[in-house]
Parts: structure tokens; C-alpha cells; sequence
């Protein structure tokens, strides 16, 4: 996958992960757990730094998703996002979080830009989608920034530490990417 | 070497397939390879031994995809329930022979399921995606009362094309309360 590192200005960097950055995940991870709780459903199985060396390992030797990305900021991890797709190659679903104190200064929706470049150029997806939390206003914004049309609201669907939340199904087609406006 | 996991009634029953199921689902699949290729991904190329090895591989103790419909003691369709791994929702999939189609069977094997799922298994959600280009599978997650919850564009794709996938579901409480 050629565009990756991708430069996100200002510092910051969009690169697949190693093993090397087990230490800094994991303490980044560690740290966040409250912010993340409510509506992550990996948190919970991810208690202890060997859990993050068996979710790493497994998305570091994957070759067919790039389900671990991290964004770097001045060096340092700042928080998650991937991409993974089907086995016909049609659909995408991207995800991400980012460390509290970094929030706000539009990285995630850089990151997020440069997955969707990669996924409907380089592997010529047909759509992509992106779900979040109904209730979870700032992962929302996200779809909704990048021209994102809202399809429907799954009742229920992810489970988060207030138990089941229903979330909003976003897509965007690969003829409506890059918005033209 | 049937080995009963619902007894639905009326002679219509779920069980778990073996391998030496794959000789009696490959005859159907090879009359219904036509039928069955614009919705199952595995219809166009699938052989008996590729469906015995998806038997073998899929098949345990624990996974409830997938079942075999079994009507009169005869194997005709399958139907299954696949779990999220973290979140223990399910989302069915299912197809019958088309002799068999028509009467109702897979809507009362996904109707038992589901009841299974949500009192037995104890999950929150079950979900049913389908293509808006067919019909008689909607018409099932209609008649087991699932509701459509949004219509995702473009998301399947056959010889026809890219279709709209309209995607319905069912939470435990609905369930006790109809």
C-alpha cells in the first residue's frame, strides 16, 4: 500500500503499526480507557498489555485489511484507525478513536481522508462505510464532514461499558469521493 | 448420524450438518445453481467437495451456522445464525431448495431460531441483510416481524449489478413482547 506513511501536516503522520509500538498502544490505550469505554466493544478485551500484543500481532502480519493504523503525532501515538474490506473487494468499514488531548485539530478526519483515497484507489472498493454511535456526536461528525450519507440506524448493534447503543450506518460510494464541492 | 438441534414441529426440524451432508446439498445446489448464484456467493463454484470442506470447517458444537432444514427426515435447505464475537448479536442467513420453496418452511425455521437465539443463547439483537432484488427473502424477514432499520446503498453486487441492501432487525425485547 503505497501512500502509506501518509503525511497529516502539522507533525502528524497516518503509518500502519509494528510490533515495535506495542509499548506506546498499549499505554496510549491504557490511559484512554475511560473515553473509550462507552462505545468501544474491543475495551473490554483489552485489559492487559498481552491483549494488545495478540491484537497487534494479528493485525500487523494481516496483509489483506489495514484494520492497524495509527496516527503519530511529533513521533508519538495518538490514536487508532484501520480499514478493512470484504473478500470480493466491494465494501470497506473504517474505524478510529484518538487520545483525548488530541482531539479537535482534525486529525482523525485527515486520517480518515487518506484511508478513503487508499481504499477506493488502490483497491478499488465500491463503498465504504463508517458507523458510530448515535449518541456519540464527535465520531458522527466525522461521516457527515467528508460527505457521508447517513443510511440507517441500527438498534442495539455494538456494546459499550452503558451496555447495547444503537448505532448510525454511514456509507459513501466511490464515485462520490473526493466530493466535488 | 443426524443429530437434532430444534424440533420445529409439523415434521420440520434443524439440525446440525456432517459431512456426508455435502452429497445431498450439492444435488440441490446443482439444480438450483441458477436460482441460488445471484445471492449466495459460493453458488457459482460450488462442488461437493468445496461443500463438505465448508461443512467441516464450519460446523461445532458451539456455532449455530450453520443448520440443516430437514422436512419429512430430508435434508432441503440450511439456514444459520452467525455471532458477533464481542457483542454475541447474531445476523441469519438462509436458502431451501426450490422444491420446497414456498411453504413456508424457512420462515418457520428462522421464526424458531431466532426464539432459540433470544431465550436460549440470551443475545440482544438479530439482524438480516438482503438485496432489494429479492423479493421472496424479504418477504420472510417481514413475516418474522424483523424491522427494516436502513437500506444500504449499493452494498451487493450480481450479474445484475450493484442492489441496494435493505437491512432489517429484532431485539429480544420485541420478541417477548409480540
Amino acid at each position: 500500500m503505497s501512500p502509506l506513511p501518509a503525511d497529516l501536516g502539522e507533525g502528524a503522520i497516518v503509518r500502519r503499526l509494528t510490533m515495535d509500538d506495542l509499548p506506546e498502544v498499549w499505554a496510549t490505550v491504557d490511559a484512554s480507557r475511560d473515553r473509550l469505554e462507552p462505545w468501544m466493544p474491543w475495551i473490554d478485551g483489552t485489559r492487559t498489555i498481552e491483549d494488545q500484543r495478540q491484537w497487534l500481532e494479528s493485525v500487523v502480519r494481516d496483509e489483506v485489511s489495514l484494520d492497524g493504523c495509527g496516527i503519530f503525532v511529533d513521533g508519538r501515538y495518538a490514536g487508532g484507525v484501520g480499514l478493512r474490506w470484504d473478500p470480493f473487494g466491494i465494501k470497506g468499514e473504517i474505524g478510529y478513536w484518538i487520545s483525548a488531548e488530541l482531539e479537535g485539530r482534525g486529525l482523525v478526519t485527515r486520517a480518515v481522508r487518506v484511508l478513503l483515497d487508499i481504499g477506493f484507489r488502490e483497491i478499488g472498493l465500491h463503498r465504504i462505510e463508517i458507523r458510530a454511535g448515535v449518541d456519540n456526536v464527535r465520531s458522527r461528525a466525522i461521516p457527515e464532514r467528508l460527505g457521508f450519507t447517513r443510511e440507517g440506524v441500527e438498534r442495539g448493534r455494538e456494546r459499550g461499558s452503558n451496555g447495547f447503543y444503537d448505532t448510525v450506518a454511514y456509507s459513501i460510494l466511490e464515485d462520490e469521493w473526493p466530493p466535488s464541492a | 448420524m443426524s443429530r437434532p438441534f430444534l424440533d420445529v414441529g409439523d415434521n420440520l426440524e434443524l439440525r446440525r450438518l456432517d459431512p456426508p451432508d455435502a452429497e445431498v446439498l450439492q444435488v440441490i445446489i446443482e439444480a438450483d445453481r441458477d436460482r441460488l448464484r445471484p445471492w449466495m456467493f459460493w453458488a457459482e463454484s460450488s462442488t461437493v467437495d468445496s461443500t463438505r470442506a465448508f461443512i467441516e470447517k464450519a460446523v461445532t458444537d458451539e456455532r449455530l451456522d450453520p443448520l440443516g432444514i430437514v422436512v419429512d427426515g430430508e435434508l432441503v435447505g440450511v439456514v444459520g445464525a452467525d455471532a458477533d464475537a464481542i457483542t454475541g448479536n447474531y445476523s441469519l442467513g438462509y436458502w431451501i431448495g426450490s422444491s420446497y420453496e414456498g411453504r413456508g418452511y424457512v420462515t418457520r425455521a428462522c421464526s424458531a431460531l431466532i426464539d432459540h437465539l433470544f431465550s436460549v443463547a440470551g443475545c440482544h439483537r438479530v439482524s438480516l441483510a438482503v438485496s432489494v432484488e429479492n423479493p421472496r427473502s424479504r418477504a420472510i424477514a417481514e413475516r418474522l416481524g424483523l424491522q427494516q432499520e436502513g437500506l444500504l446503498r449499493e452494498a451487493h453486487l450480481n450479474d445484475l449489478g450493484y442492489q441496494d441492501v435493505a437491512l432489517y432487525g429484532i431485539l429480544a425485547q420485541e420478541r417477548r413482547a409480540s
